[in-house]
């Protein structure tokens, strides 16, 4: 079994505390995304999780097995990089095997474990190129390769797939979902890309500045997020966040938009500044049901998608953006009106950005 | 139809940019050629100018053949220069990958250490060399001969350089892949740094091949003298015989010859090798 079990994780360097304290629990063949904006300590978890990277504080687990002094390769984990740090003075071949010359397995054994890597990463044809002779793309799936013959307990992937273009990451993305599937292996994958993480994982931990803000699965985090940092790092376009209050009444409502009021359903008590969160994906144009909030401004820019379309518009002295049917006429400058449902709406305390709960 | 519009010009610059490439390389190819010329002469024909000698010979090079003096000489170049090559190409390597690969306190320290032995001339190390090599019974040995260049800062600089240009990912790779450190530096990083090496250890070679200053202050004993030292030695007597001087240093290009086009073949392979840039 290859659960990974990570306690307190603290990483200094120097004077300088990068990571706070990580805790963060995997079952065997989970996939978990590490996701954060750039500099929060993701690739520095991972690297310390290989034992690239030593250990300040705390303790990490493998398979039960604690691994704090261990060394990479008895830790039974295979990595895959962001720049596929493939060997470029070797072939394909030798690169795929290279993590195998020292298993204790006969030379037909090693050879077939290559070609079938080969095989499920369509290497087959370019087994004896030199990586020079390799796109982008087919790098990085040798690299995946290397990993998937030494057969290990756990896939540690560090934004892998974030050197590749649009087209080719959406590829390689299901070609990473297909793996593990395949596999059954339990993946710890970095990113900073919220769609790679929300597509990829089974549960997602959202880090800031060396802490784990957030733990659950993509729904979770899109449903609940606990602050508004979460909130608006998970969905695109980001939730929209605006000033508000919640009052004595229950009633929530907004600075400048007075025309806006929508009964809150969590526990309400004396009137508190709020943070109001509203999806762009649940917002309508136009009237809506009744009790819904309304929101009237001034269209700025209509963005079509293709099937529909992303109004920003200007209300209250505020910005938002809403998804809109692209029947809709809508044109810069003209007037619109948005609404939300009562039970689209996220709330979050004003000072600590911490969510208040829904009932 | 368009062949006659289209006729490469050669520009007015070109001509000139060529002109003095080729006085250039004529400046620097003549004392070679005069050396060759030379000793293809008779010892009355040394004096005689002219590039073609009237009657060519090679007797010179029969007789330096067979004076076993120039053969002990060549041995000892060949020995000397070979060892202090694969010292610096193995030391200066490992310590160029260390200094810079490996986070360590007083790392910039030691490399600037290491950088500034470079601003201090041969000339003014000698004594200090030699007062050492007295005490401590270096006088005449080849260790002798060889111990100042067994590491030098300038290889270091340059390896640490071009180490600095393999990626860390890569060797991050190698440790997962189960490598140690020392596999990792000989299996991974070196592969990917061999033009440097090559250009240290053509470099190192010449440099040791045609040393004189040391050489000849560290020995006193014919049988130790390496080529340059022992040429002089054919200078020095009563009567210089140039012509043996010539042919000796003829001949003494040959290995620097053969290390230059053996290890020219790596530069250009090392440069296709790791042009994996993106
Ligand atoms: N060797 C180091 N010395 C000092 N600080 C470092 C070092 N490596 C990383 N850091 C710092 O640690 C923080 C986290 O880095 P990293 O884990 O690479 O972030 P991420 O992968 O999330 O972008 C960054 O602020 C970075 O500057
Ligand atoms: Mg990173």
């Amino acid at each position: 079994m290859a659960e990974v079990s990570i306690k307190k994780l603290v990483k200094r360097y120097g004077d300088t505390e990068i990571l706070h304290g990580i805790d963060l629990d995997i079952a065997h063949g989970e996939f978990v995304v590490l996701v954060g904006p750039s500099g929060c300590g993701k690739s520095t978890t991972l690297r310390m999780l290989a034992g690239l990277e030593e250990i300040s504080g705390g303790e990490i687990a493998i398979g039960g097995r604690v691994v704090n002094n261990l060394e990479p390769k008895a830790r039974n984990i295979a990595m895959v990089f962001q720049n596929y740090a493939i060997y470029p003075h070797f072939t394909v071949y030798k690169n795929i095997g290279f993590g195998l010359r020292t298993a204790k397995l006969d030379k037909r054994e090693k050879d077939k474990r290559i070609r079938e890597a080969a095989e499920i990463l369509d290497l087959t044809p370019l087994l004896e190129r030199k990586p020079s002779q390799l796109s982008g793309g087919q790098r990085q799936r040798v690299a995946i390769g290397r990993a998937m013959v030494r057969d290990p307990a756990v896939f540690l992937f560090d934004e892998p797939l974030s050197n590749l273009d649009a087209q080719l990451r959406a590829q390689m993305r299901l070609e990473v979902k297909r793996l593990h599937r395949r596999l059954g292996a339990t993946i710890v994958f970095v990113t900073h890309d919220q769609v790679e993480a929300m597509t990829l994982a089974d549960r997602i931990a959202i880090m800031r500045e060396g802490r784990i803000e957030q733990l659950g699965t993509p729904d979770e985090l899109y449903e609940q997020p606990v602050n508004t940092f979460v909130a608006q790092f998970v969905g695109s376009p980001s939730m929209n966040l605006l000033p508000g209050t919640l009052d004595a009444d229950g009633q929530v409502r907004l600075e400048g938009l007075p025309e806006f009021a929508v009964p809150w359903s969590g526990p309400t008590g004396a009137a508190q500044p709020v943070t109001v969160g509203l999806r762009p994906d649940e917002m309508r144009v136009g009237d809506g049901l009744p009790g819904s909030g309304r929101i009237s401004g001034e269209v700025e820019i209509v963005e079509r998608l293709g099937h529909d379309a992303l109004v920003y518009l200007k209300a209250g002295g505020h910005a938002l953006i809403a998804k809109a049917e692209i029947a809709n006429a809508l044109t810069p400058g003209g007037p619109v009106t948005v609404t939300a449902a009562p039970g689209a709406l996220h709330l979050f305390e004003r000072e600590s950005g911490r969510a208040l709960p829904r009932s | 139809m368009s062949a006659a519009l289209h006729r490469p010009r050669i520009a007015p610059g070109r001509i000139v940019a060529w002109t003095l490439l080729a006085l250039g390389g004529i400046v620097m190819i003549m004392p070679f050629v005069f050396m060759i010329s030379t000793s293809l002469k008779t010892p009355e024909q040394v004096y005689d100018l002219r590039l073609i000698p009237l009657r060519p010979t090679l007797k010179n090079y029969v007789e330096l053949f067979a004076d076993a003096r120039f053969l002990n000489w060549f041995v000892n170049s060949l020995v000397t220069s070979t060892i202090v090559t694969l010292s610096v190409l193995f030391f200066d390597s490992l310590v160029g990958y260390t200094l810079a690969k490996y986070r360590f306190r007083g790392r910039s320290f030691v490399f600037i250490a290491i950088l500034s032995t470079l601003m201090i001339p041969t000339e003014m190390l000698v004594i200090p060399w030699y007062l050492m090599s007295a005490s401590l019974g270096w006088i005449d040995t080849y260790w002798g001969i060889m111990f100042p260049g067994l590491i030098t800062g300038f290889g270091v600089f340059l390896m640490r350089q071009f180490f600095s240009t393999v990626p860390d990912e890569l060797i991050d790779a190698a440790r997962i892949d189960g490598l140690s450190e020392f596999r990792i530096w000989w299996e991974i990083a070196l592969p990917l740094v061999t033009p440097a090496m090559s250009a240290l250890a053509i470099f190192t070679f010449l440099g040791n091949w045609t040393a004189f200053l040391w050489p000849l202050i560290v020995t006193s004993e014919k049988d130790l003298f390496t080529v340059p030292v022992g040429l002089s030695s054919f200078a020095s007597e009563n009567l210089t015989r140039w012509e043996m001087v010539m042919t000796g240093a003829a001949v003494s290009t040959i290995p620097t010859l053969i290390v230059f086009i053996v290890f020219q073949k790596y530069i250009i392979r090392g440069v296709v090798l790791s042009g994996l840039k993106g």
